[in-house]
């Protein structure tokens, strides 16, 4: 699902965020990445969605080529997989609907095929009440629900979450972690990026700990199925 | 190329005006000023250069004929002013048209008396009365006739029309250097005005970004809303305008001077020059907001 071998990236300013990165995930994972802030986790999420390229090395990404990938296929390519942020990032001027909507909007399905599966996904995510808000009058839990929503309307087989918890209540980020878990289930792949090492303590996942843009310890080492 | 999401898109440029009321209400309000302000310059300069027309239309120049031309040479005459160019108009004031002329001007029968003795020998000589079609040829065609053969003298107001082309001259370089200056400053503002939209949107565009969308569909709704934002100030303009120019030319119409009575008749009625101005608004707006976005909401596509 994901491969990166000897994932390089030196930034224009002097910084090398990733230093020699090897890392492969298999389909149906679960797995954590800690860090300390400027270990490398941002830069290991941009190279994952393919914001940013690495200086040396190979990035695989759902069996596509990130390196070798033209800049016009890179929406086709963000499609495949979800994403949240720890900041959210859902449109402030969309209602809950249409910010979950609008991924579905962006591949060009049929109306009506946007129509019933908007509902189904905000149901599932207990979002039902809450289709006509706008962002901004809702919890950060729920914000965080509802990008999580517009992350796997399109059923993706790869999640990538950056800190989904970081902006949440500690019990509710619990119930984040929880919904992550129950999606796994489903055959998703799931790469969450937290420094909450509580979390990462009670669900027993395979973790992965970087510092200064190296990985020190791989509970589940490379290849684990 | 949006085979199921054309309705979509345009939909979510008509939203997001509504839900970018204040930045949309603000680029229409910048819009509009600037068209307003180069319009009303615009109807400025071509009413001064009709009011100009209409005050070079005096240029008359008189040509005196010889007394002792005889018919064949005036006829000759007649035919070489005929055929120069740059002649407008031209009329013939024989001898006797003259008299009468002048007989009717003083008008008392008993004042005519003192005439009768020139009845066999009138006085007066014949002349040539014509207009020149442009005060910048006046000089020349002057100079002409007054070497032309049977010509006694060429009367012109000479001094008159170096003056009024002086001042002609004048208006046409100020009028472009004003329109110039406001085009500069409009398209500063415009493009501002469009630069801090989309910044205030950036994020949003990022966020469709990482959600899969292309850049052709993130910058569709912004065309969508430029192009609405564009025609709305157009229209707004124009009619702005058109109230403005109505209200200006009826006072100008029912002003008690002398002065600015006479200016009345040389207005340019607004419905004369009403459809390239609506045009050139509209085409003018749309082009910026669509260019403008375009060119701005690309910068923050590279993510």
């Amino acid at each position: 699902m994901i491969d990166l071998q000897g994932v390089t990236k030196t930034y224009p300013s002097g910084v090398c965020a990733l230093d020699g990165i090897d890392l492969h995930i298999e389909k149906g994972e679960f797995v954590f990445v800690v860090g300390h802030s400027g270990a490398g986790k941002s830069t290991l999420i941009k190279m994952l969605l393919r914001e940013e390229v690495p200086n040396a090395g190979e990035v695989t990404v759902n069996g596509r080529d990130l390196i070798r990938m033209k800049q016009r296929e890179i929406p086709y390519f963000r499609r495949t997989i979800g994403v949240v942020f720890q900041d959210f990032r859902l449109i402030p001027t969309m209602t809950v609907f249409d910010n979950v909507a609008f991924a579905l909007q962006v591949t060009g399905v049929p109306r009506r095929f946007i129509r019933r599966r908007v509902p189904y996904i905000l149901n599932l995510l207990g979002l039902d009440e809450k289709y006509k808000h706008y962002p901004p009058e809702l919890s950060g839990g729920e914000q965080q629900r509802v990008a999580l929503a517009r992350a796997l309307v399109n059923n993706p087989d790869l999640l990538i979450a950056d800190e989904p918890t970081g902006n949440i209540d500690p019990e509710l980020s619990y119930e984040i972690v929880e919904l992550l878990d129950e999606i796994n289930k489903t055959g998703t792949t799931i790469l969450m990026v937290t420094h909450e090492h509580e979390l990462v303590n009670r669900f027993h996942h395979r973790t992965v700990a970087l510092e200064k843009g190296r990985i020190i310890r791989d509970s589940g080492g490379v290849g684990r199925v | 190329m949006f085979k199921n999401s054309f309705g979509y898109l345009v939909r979510e440029g008509l939203r997001n005006i509504r839900a970018n009321r204040q930045m949309s209400v603000a680029s229409i309000g910048v819009l509009i000023a600037c068209m307003v302000l180069i319009g009303g310059a615009l109807m400025l300069s071509l009413n001064i250069n009709s009011l100009m027309g209409y005050v070079e239309s005096f240029n008359e120049v008189v040509v005196w004929v010889e007394d002792d031309l005889g018919s064949v040479g005036t006829d000759m005459l007649r035919d070489t002013i005929q055929d120069m160019p740059n002649i407008a108009s031209w009329q013939y004031v024989s001898k006797e048209d003259a008299l009468n002329e002048l007989s009717e001007t003083l008008g008392s029968q008993s004042f005519l008396e003192g005439f009768e003795q020139y009845a066999e020998e009138n006085p007066l000589p014949a002349s040539f009365r014509l207009k020149v079609d442009s005060l910048e040829n006046l000089p020349a065609t002057v100079a002409a006739l007054g070497e032309l053969p049977g010509v006694e003298s060429v009367e012109s107001s000479n001094e008159v029309a170096t003056t009024l082309m002086g001042i002609k001259t004048a208006i046409h370089v100020a009028g472009l250097v004003i329109a110039s200056i406001l085009m500069v400053v409009s398209v500063i503002i415009i493009a501002n005005t469009v630069r801090v939209t989309i910044f205030n949107r950036r994020r949003e565009i990022s966020i469709m970004k990482y959600v899969g969308a292309t850049n052709a569909f993130i910058r569709f709704p912004f065309m969508v809303e430029s192009t609405v934002i564009g025609l709305i100030s157009a229209v707004a303009a124009f009619g702005l305008l058109w109230l403005g120019t109505h209200f200006m030319y009826r006072w100008v119409g029912q002003s008690a001077s002398g002065w600015l009575q006479l200016a009345y008749q040389s207005l340019i009625p607004f419905a004369s020059i009403a459809p390239q101005m609506l045009l050139g608004f509209v085409v003018a707006g749309v082009l910026f907001g669509v260019v403008g976005s375009f060119i701005f909401v690309g910068k923050y596509l590279r993510v």
